[in-house]
C-alpha cells in the first residue's frame, strides 16, 4: 500500500491512498466567545505518514490538534481514531489512545535529568522505591532506537533546545505513543536542529508512527512531509502531496483571501527620520535573537514589519520600548539617542506603545476603565498637577476614549476585566493613540478586532501618519501590512530580509521572504 | 491568484449607549465585600463559644462572657476611651502594613520599626527641649525618622539583591530587641531610675513633647470618661492618618503607580514607572509610619519608653490590614473592633471565670477565616463580571 | 589555648551547637519538603512554637516521648489549616503563612492559662532519659535520632517515586500535571510534613532542651530555619551544614563572652547571621521554580 516516492533523500517511501487512516476528522468544528476556530473542517491523516498542517496565525491549527490531545472538545463533528469514533476528553484518554502530543512550549523539569523526565509519572521501580538505574537504561534505549545521542543522564536544563525537543519525544514514546503531535516544532530551532529533527522523524516513520506537525516554515515542510493540508480562517482549504506541489502554491493556499478592504492611501509624504536603529543585538540565553538590524521610520510613515512569530520582533520591540537592554547597536528618537534611556524618558519624549499581550502588559485588569485610560500619561497633566490626580480629567478622557474607540463598556468605573478581550485592546489603542505621540510602536494591533473596528483602527494609523506620525507597525497579518505601510521590511532569524515599498509588494513575495525561502541578504557566514 | 467578488463595504457599527453606572450592581458588590467579614465574624463568635464551653464545660460561663463583652466591653462609660486609645496604634500599625501591601510587599517589620521610632522619639523628646510648636513636631518627625531607618536595610535587600523581605523584615525585629537591651541598658538608660532589666527606660521625656489626653474634649461633648482614661491626641492624629492615607492611594500620582506595581507588575514597566524606586519608596514609608505606632505610649500615656513596650502592636497591625483591606475606612473599623476585643478581654478577666485569653481565638480565627473568605468572595465577582462580559459579548 | 578559641570552637561549644541545631534542621527538613512541592511556609515558625507548647503539655500527661508524638500531631492538624488555605483555597501563601504566626502569638498563651493556670510557662517536664554521645558528652537520644531523620528525609526526596513527584511539583506543575501527577495531593503532603516536623522540632526545644515550656521560647528559629533552607540551596546536605552554622552562632550566644564585644551584639548574632546570608546568597541560589504560586488543576493550557 506505500508508494514509493522521489524525495530530497531519494526514493521514500510513503503511505498510499488506500493506506487505513490513523485520524480522521469529520466536520469538527469549535467555537469560542463569537470566534469560529475551527468550521466544520475535514483532515484525514493515514497510519505512517508524515502529515503538515499549515496555515497563518489564528487559521485554527493549534485548536484542533488540542481537540486531538484531549485539551479542547469540538462543539460539532467527530474525531475518530483508528476508524473509531472517540471522545477524547483529556490528555489521559489521549495518551490511552496513544496519541502523544509535543507542546510548542516545552512541558520539562529543567531541573531533573533527561530520564526523570521522561519516566515521571510512569517511574520504574517496586514498592515506592525509585529505580534511577532502570529508568535510564529504558530511557537510553529508546533515544538509540530513533537515532539520538541523548545521555539521559543529562539535566534537561543544559541541553540544546533541539536535544529538549527531542525529551519531549522521548515521553511520548515511552508511555507508547504511536501517533505523534507535534506543534510548531521548528519554531524554536536553528537549522542544523531542524535537520536532525527531520532524521529523527524519519526514523520514527520507518517504525510505523504516524506524525501530524504544526509548521509554517514552506520549505521545511515541503522537506520532510508526505502530505499537507492547509487552514484558513477556520476552514480546511485543501490538502495535497508534498512530492507533488510547491511552495508558491501552498502559499497560495495560506494567504489568499477575498480584498476586503482597500489599501489606505495616505496623502503626506514622508519626512525625516524619527526612529533610527543601528545594527540592534539582542541576545536571549545564548541565542542572537535580534542579529544585527538596521532599521529606520520617517514622519509621516508607516514602516510593517512583517514576519513570523519567533524571528526576532517581540525581543526588537522590548529593546526599542525600553524593557530590555540591547547587547549592541543604537536607537535613536527624533535624533536623541534613547538606546539606554527608561521606559518613562521615552514616553516622555514621544514614544506611545501598543503591547502585543495587552492584557497581561497594557493594563492592569483589577483596575477601573478610568484608570486604565491614562496608564503611561498619568503623570502629565491634566491627568496630574503636582502629584495630586485629577480624577474628574481621567473619566473625561477615558469616556472619549470609549466613545471615539466605540469600546463596549458597562461603565467608566467598571474594572479592566469587565471588558471583552477585544475591547480591552480598542481602549489600549485609544489611549496609545491619545497621548499624542511622535513614534507609535504598534504590536499586532487589530489582532482579535473585527472588521469594522478594524477598519477604523487602520483610519486611525492613517490619519495619524497623515499629521507627522512615524508608526512602526508589527503585525503577521499581510493584508493589514500591505493595505497600510508605506514600506514594508521582513523580519526572519534576527535581520530584516528586505525592505519593500509597500505599494508594489505582493502577498506572495513578502510569503517567500517571511519563511526563508528567498532573501535579500547574504547567507549569514 | 484569483481576485474574488468584491463584498459590499461593511455597515459602520451600531452606536454603542454611553457608558453609564449601575447603582444596582454597585450596591450588590458592596454587599458581597461586606459578607465576608461578617461571616467571619459570625464563624468567630461560634468558635468562642465552642471554646468556652469544652474548656468550662457550662453554659452559664458562656452567658457570662456575653455580658462581660457586652457590659465591660461596650457599656462602661470610660469603655470607648479604652477603645479609642488602644485603636491608635493599632491604626498605625494597620497602615503601615497596608502601604506595604499596596505595593505588593510584605512588611512584617513593623514591630521592630514602631520599636526604633518610639526609642528614637523617646531620645528627642527627652534630650532636647523648646517651645511645643516646634519640639513635638521633631519628636514625631524622629518617630517616623527612627521607623524608616529600620525600614532601609530590608529595602535594601529587596532592591538589590532580590532577597524576599518576610525573613529580612523577621530578623530585624529580633534585632531590635538587641539594639534595644543594649541601648536601654546602657547609654539611653534613665540616669535616676532603679529597677530590673525589664523595667529599663530612657529618661522622661520633657513636657514640650508630650501629648495630652483627649479625655477633656470628650467629655466637653457630653462623654463622661474618667480622667485617666488612657486616650490622647495621638487618636486623632490616627484617624487622620487614616484620611491621609485614603486620600493619597487613591489620589495622587504616587498612590496610583503603587497600586499599579502592587496589582500587575508587568504593566507597570511598560506604562514608565519605576518599580523599584516605587518598592523603596512604599517599604521606606511604611517603616515611616510604623514608627508612629509606639508614640503615644511615649509621648502620651508615659513620658518614657521601656523593654517592654515591645508588644506586638506589629502582627496585629497585619490582622488589622488584612481585616480592613487596606482601605483607610477598613483599617479604623478594624482597629476599633480588635481594641474592643481588648477591652473585653479585661471585663472577661475580671467578672467571669474563663481565662481573658479566650479573646486570642476569636482573633486567631478572625484574621485565619477573613482571608480565605475575601479570596472566596474576590474570585466569586470575579467570575460573575466575566460571565456577564460574555453575554454580553 | 587562648580563651577566645576555646569558646569558639571547644568541645562545649561543639556540643551546644549540635544541640542547638537539632530544631533548626528538623524545621529545615520540613520546609525542604513544602517548599520543593511548591508551596512556602513562612508559618513554620508558628507551627514550631505549637509544638513547643503542646509538646511540654503531652510530655506533662503522658509522658515524654508521647509528649513528642502529640507535638508531631499538632503541628501536622495547624499545617493542615495552612494546606487548605493555599491548595484547595489558593490564599496566597504568604498571608496564610503570617496569619498562623499571628495564631501562634495568642493561642498558647491561653492554652497555658486553661492547662496550668497561668499564661506564660509550664512546670518542668521530664525528659527523655540521655544518652552518651562520645565526644560530646550526654544528649538527647533525639539529637541521633534527627541525623537518621535526615537520612531518611534524603532517601525519600531523591530515591523514591514520592519525591520525584514532589519535586517535580514545585519545579513544574503544569508538566508533572500533564503526566499524571496529582499535584494538589503531593502540595498536601508537603506541607503536613513540613507541619509534622516543626511540631517535632519544637516539642524538642521544650522538653529537652529547656524541659519546659515558656512563652516566646522559639526566639524566631523557624525563620532561621528558612534563611538555612535558602543557605543550603534547598537540598538535605545544604541545609544540614547551614542548619549547623546556624546553630553555631546560636551557641556562641552562651559560650562566646568578651568584654569588647557587647552582649546584646552577641545575643544577636544568629539574626545577624541570617541577614548576611539572605544578602549574599538570596540570588545565587536556585529555590524551586514554581515555588509560592498557586496552581490551579486543570486550568486552561
Amino acid at each position: 500500500m506505500a508508494e514509493e516516492v522521489a524525495g530530497p533523500e531519494g526514493v521514500e517511501r510513503q503511505p498510499g491512498p488506500e493506506a487505513p487512516l490513523a485520524v480522521e476528522c469529520r466536520g469538527v468544528t469549535r467555537r469560542y466567545a463569537g470566534v469560529v476556530a475551527n468550521d466544520h473542517v475535514d483532515l484525514a491523516v493515514r497510519e505512517g505518514e508524515v502529515h503538515a498542517l499549515v496555515g497563518e496565525n489564528g487559521a485554527g491549527k493549534s485548536t484542533l490538534m488540542k481537540m486531538l490531545y484531549g485539551l479542547e472538545q469540538p462543539d460539532e463533528g467527530e474525531i475518530l481514531v483508528r476508524g473509531q469514533p472517540e471522545r477524547i476528553d483529556s490528555p489521559r484518554k489521549a495518551i490511552a489512545l496513544r496519541i502523544g502530543m509535543v507542546h510548542q512550549h516545552f512541558m520539562l523539569v529543567d531541573a531533573f535529568t533527561v530520564a526523570e523526565n521522561v519516566v515521571l509519572g510512569a517511574e520504574p521501580g517496586t514498592g515506592g522505591r525509585l529505580d534511577l538505574d532502570e529508568a535510564e537504561r529504558r530511557v537510553g534505549e529508546l533515544a538509540r532506537g530513533f537515532g539520538t545521542r541523548l545521555d539521559p543522564g543529562d539535566r534537561v536544563e543544559t541541553l540544546a533546545v533541539g536535544q529538549q525537543q527531542r525529551v519531549e519525544i522521548l515521553k511520548l514514546l515511552y508511555r507508547g505513543a504511536d501517533i505523534l503531535i507535534l506543534d510548531e516544532p521548528t519554531a524554536v530551532l536553528v537549522p542544523q536542529e531542524v535537520e536532525e529533527l527531520f532524521q529523527s522523524m524519519r526514523s520514527l516513520k520507518e517504525q510505523g508512527k504516524t506524525i501530524i506537525f504544526i509548521a509554517h516554515s514552506l520549505d521545511e515542510v515541503l522537506a520532510i512531509a508526505d502530505r499537507i493540508t492547509v487552514l484558513r480562517d477556520g476552514k480546511a482549504i485543501g490538502t495535497v502531496d508534498a512530492a507533488g506541489t510547491t511552495e508558491e502554491e501552498v502559499a497560495e493556499m495560506m494567504v489568499g483571501r477575498p480584498v476586503l478592504l482597500e489599501r489606505v492611501h495616505g496623502k503626506t509624504p514622508p519626512g525625516s527620520p524619527m526612529l533610527q536603529i543601528k545594527d540592534l543585538r539582542v541576545v536571549v540565553r545564548g541565542k542572537e535573537q535580534v542579529a544585527g538590524v538596521d532599521l529606520e521610520v520617517r514622519r509621516s510613515e508607516i514602516y510593517g514589519l512583517a514576519g513570523v512569530e519567533g524571528n526576532g520582533q517581540a525581543e526588537l520591540v522590548e529593546a526599542l520600548v525600553g524593557l530590555r537592554q540591547p547587547d549592541g547597536g543604537r536607537i535613536y528618537l527624533n535624533d536623541e539617542e534613547i538606546t539606554s534611556a527608561s521606559v518613562r524618558d521615552r514616553r516622555e519624549q514621544g514614544l506611545a506603545y501598543i503591547p502585543e499581550d495587552r492584557h497581561a502588559r497594557g493594563m492592569v485588569l483589577p483596575m477601573t476603565l478610568w484608570e486604565n485610560g491614562v496608564l503611561g500619561q498619568h503623570q502629565r497633566p491634566p491627568f496630574s498637577r503636582r502629584g495630586i490626580l485629577d480624577p474628574k480629567a481621567m473619566r473625561a478622557r477615558a469616556a472619549a476614549l470609549i466613545r471615539d474607540f466605540r469600546v463596549k463598556a458597562p461603565s467608566v468605573g467598571a474594572p479592566g476585566y469587565a471588558l471583552s478581550g477585544g475591547n480591552q485592546q480598542k481602549l489600549v489603542l485609544a489611549r496609545e493613540f491619545a497621548s499624542e505621540p511622535k513614534l507609535l510602536i504598534a504590536a499586532y494591533p487589530t489582532r482579535g478586532l473585527d472588521i469594522g473596528a478594524t477598519e477604523f483602527v487602520w483610519k486611525e494609523l492613517v490619519e495619524g501618519r497623515d499629521a507627522g506620525l512615524a508608526v512602526l507597525l508589527i503585525s503577521a497579518d499581510l493584508e493589514e501590512i500591505l493595505a497600510l505601510s508605506d514600506r514594508v521590511g521582513v523580519i526572519y532569524d534576527g535581520r530584516i530580509a528586505t525592505e519593500l515599498d509597500g505599494a508594489a509588494a505582493t502577498m506572495n513575495e513578502l510569503g517567500l521572504y517571511m519563511t526563508g525561502a528567498r532573501s535579500d541578504r547574504e547567507p549569514a557566514a | 491568484m484569483k481576485v474574488e467578488e468584491r463584498p459590499p463595504a461593511p455597515q459602520p457599527p451600531a452606536e454603542v449607549p454611553p457608558p453609564r453606572v449601575d447603582w444596582a450592581e454597585q450596591a450588590r458588590r458592596f454587599g458581597f465585600q461586606l459578607l465576608a467579614p461578617f461571616a467571619s465574624l459570625v464563624l468567630a463568635a461560634i468558635l468562642g463559644v465552642l471554646v468556652v464551653l469544652v474548656v468550662q464545660r457550662s453554659w452559664a460561663d458562656v452567658a457570662d462572657v456575653a455580658s462581660a463583652m457586652w457590659d465591660y466591653g461596650l457599656m462602661n462609660p470610660s469603655s470607648l476611651a479604652f477603645i479609642f486609645g488602644r485603636a491608635t496604634p493599632f491604626i498605625f500599625a494597620g497602615l503601615a502594613v497596608a502601604i506595604g501591601f499596596k505595593a505588593g510587599l510584605f512588611n512584617i517589620g513593623v514591630e521592630g520599626q514602631y520599636a526604633m521610632g518610639a526609642l528614637t522619639a523617646a531620645v528627642v523628646g527627652s534630650k532636647l527641649s523648646g517651645p511645643t510648636a516646634v519640639h513635638l513636631p521633631l519628636t514625631i518627625l524622629a518617630g517616623m525618622a527612627g521607623g524608616l531607618a529600620w525600614a532601609l536595610v530590608p529595602a535594601l535587600l529587596k532592591v538589590y539583591r532580590g532577597a524576599h523581605e518576610v525573613i529580612s523584615t523577621i530578623m530585624m525585629n529580633y534585632l531590635a530587641n538587641g539594639v534595644l537591651l543594649f541601648l536601654l541598658s546602657g547609654a539611653l538608660k534613665d540616669p535616676d531610675q532603679v529597677g530590673s532589666i525589664a523595667q529599663q527606660r530612657t529618661a522622661p521625656v520633657d513636657p514640650s513633647a508630650q501629648v495630652g489626653s483627649m479625655v477633656g474634649f470628650f467629655n466637653s461633648l457630653g462623654f463622661s470618661f474618667r480622667s485617666s482614661a488612657p486616650v490622647t491626641w495621638f487618636f486623632l492624629l490616627a484617624l487622620v492618618a487614616a484620611v491621609i492615607y485614603s486620600l493619597t492611594v487613591r489620589r495622587t500620582r504616587f498612590g496610583f503607580e503603587l497600586r499599579v506595581i502592587g496589582t500587575n507588575p508587568r504593566a507597570a514597566e511598560p506604562a514608565g514607572i519605576r518599580t523599584n524606586a516605587m518598592f523603596m519608596k512604599a517599604m521606606l514609608l511604611s517603616g515611616a509610619v510604623a514608627g508612629l505606632a509606639g508614640l503615644q505610649d511615649v509621648l502620651g500615656i508615659d513620658d518614657f519608653m521601656k523593654l517592654d513596650y515591645v508588644r506586638g502592636y506589629g502582627f496585629i497591625g497585619i490582622a488589622i490590614a488584612l481585616l480592613g483591606r487596606n482601605s483607610g475606612l477598613g483599617i479604623v473599623a478594624a482597629a476599633l473592633l480588635f481594641a474592643y476585643l481588648d477591652r473585653a478581654s479585661s471585663g472577661i478577666g475580671l467578672s467571669t471565670d474563663v481565662p481573658k485569653e479566650v479573646t486570642y481565638i476569636l482573633q486567631g480565627v478572625i484574621i485565619l477565616t477573613i482571608v480565605i473568605a475575601y479570596e472566596l468572595v474576590r474570585r466569586y465577582l470575579a467570575r460573575r463580571q466575566l460571565r456577564e462580559t460574555h453575554e454580553r459579548a | 589555648m587562648p580563651e577566645i578559641v576555646t569558646q569558639l570552637i571547644g568541645i562545649a561549644t561543639i556540643a551546644a551547637a549540635v544541640r542547638a541545631f537539632v530544631p533548626l534542621f528538623l524545621a529545615t527538613l520540613g520546609a525542604l519538603f513544602n517548599e520543593r512541592s511548591g508551596v512556602v511556609n513562612i508559618g513554620i515558625d508558628g507551627m514550631m512554637i505549637f509544638g513547643t507548647w503542646f509538646g511540654a503539655w503531652g510530655a506533662l500527661r503522658f509522658g515524654a516521648a508521647a509528649g513528642l508524638l502529640v507535638a508531631v500531631l499538632a503541628g501536622t492538624l495547624v499545617a493542615l489549616i495552612h494546606a487548605v488555605a493555599t491548595v484547595t483555597f489558593r490564599v496566597d501563601q504568604i498571608v496564610s503563612g503570617v496569619a498562623i504566626n499571628v495564631l501562634a502569638l495568642g493561642i498558647p498563651r491561653f492554652l497555658s492559662i486553661v492547662a496550668y493556670g497561668q499564661g506564660t510557662q509550664s512546670p518542668a517536664v521530664l525528659q527523655l532519659p540521655k544518652i552518651d554521645v562520645p565526644g560530646l558528652g550526654e544528649m538527647s537520644p533525639l539529637v541521633p535520632f534527627t541525623l537518621l531523620l535526615g537520612v531518611a528525609a534524603w532517601y525519600v526526596m531523591n530515591r523514591t517515586v514520592f519525591g520525584l513527584r514532589l519535586r517535580s511539583s514545585g519545579e513544574n506543575p503544569r508538566a508533572a500535571e500533564s503526566l499524571g501527577v496529582r499535584v494538589v495531593a503531593v502540595r498536601y503532603a508537603g506541607v503536613l510534613i513540613s507541619g509534622a516536623f516543626a511540631g517535632l522540632a519544637g516539642a524538642y526545644l521544650s522538653v529537652e532542651f529547656v524541659g519546659q515550656y515558656n512563652e516566646g521560647m522559639n526566639q524566631g528559629r523557624g525563620f532561621i530555619a528558612l534563611a538555612a533552607l535558602i543557605l543550603g540551596n534547598w537540598t538535605v546536605v545544604g541545609s544540614a551544614l547551614a542548619s549547623l552554622l546556624f546553630g553555631w552562632t546560636q551557641a556562641l550566644t552562651v559560650y562566646l563572652e568578651v568584654s569588647w564585644i557587647n552582649d546584646a551584639f552577641i545575643q544577636s548574632l544568629p539574626y545577624i547571621a541570617t541577614l548576611v546570608v539572605l544578602a549574599l546568597f538570596f540570588r545565587r541560589v536556585r529555590p524551586p521554580k514554581a515555588v509560592g504560586q498557586a496552581y490551579e488543576a486543570g486550568a486552561p493550557v
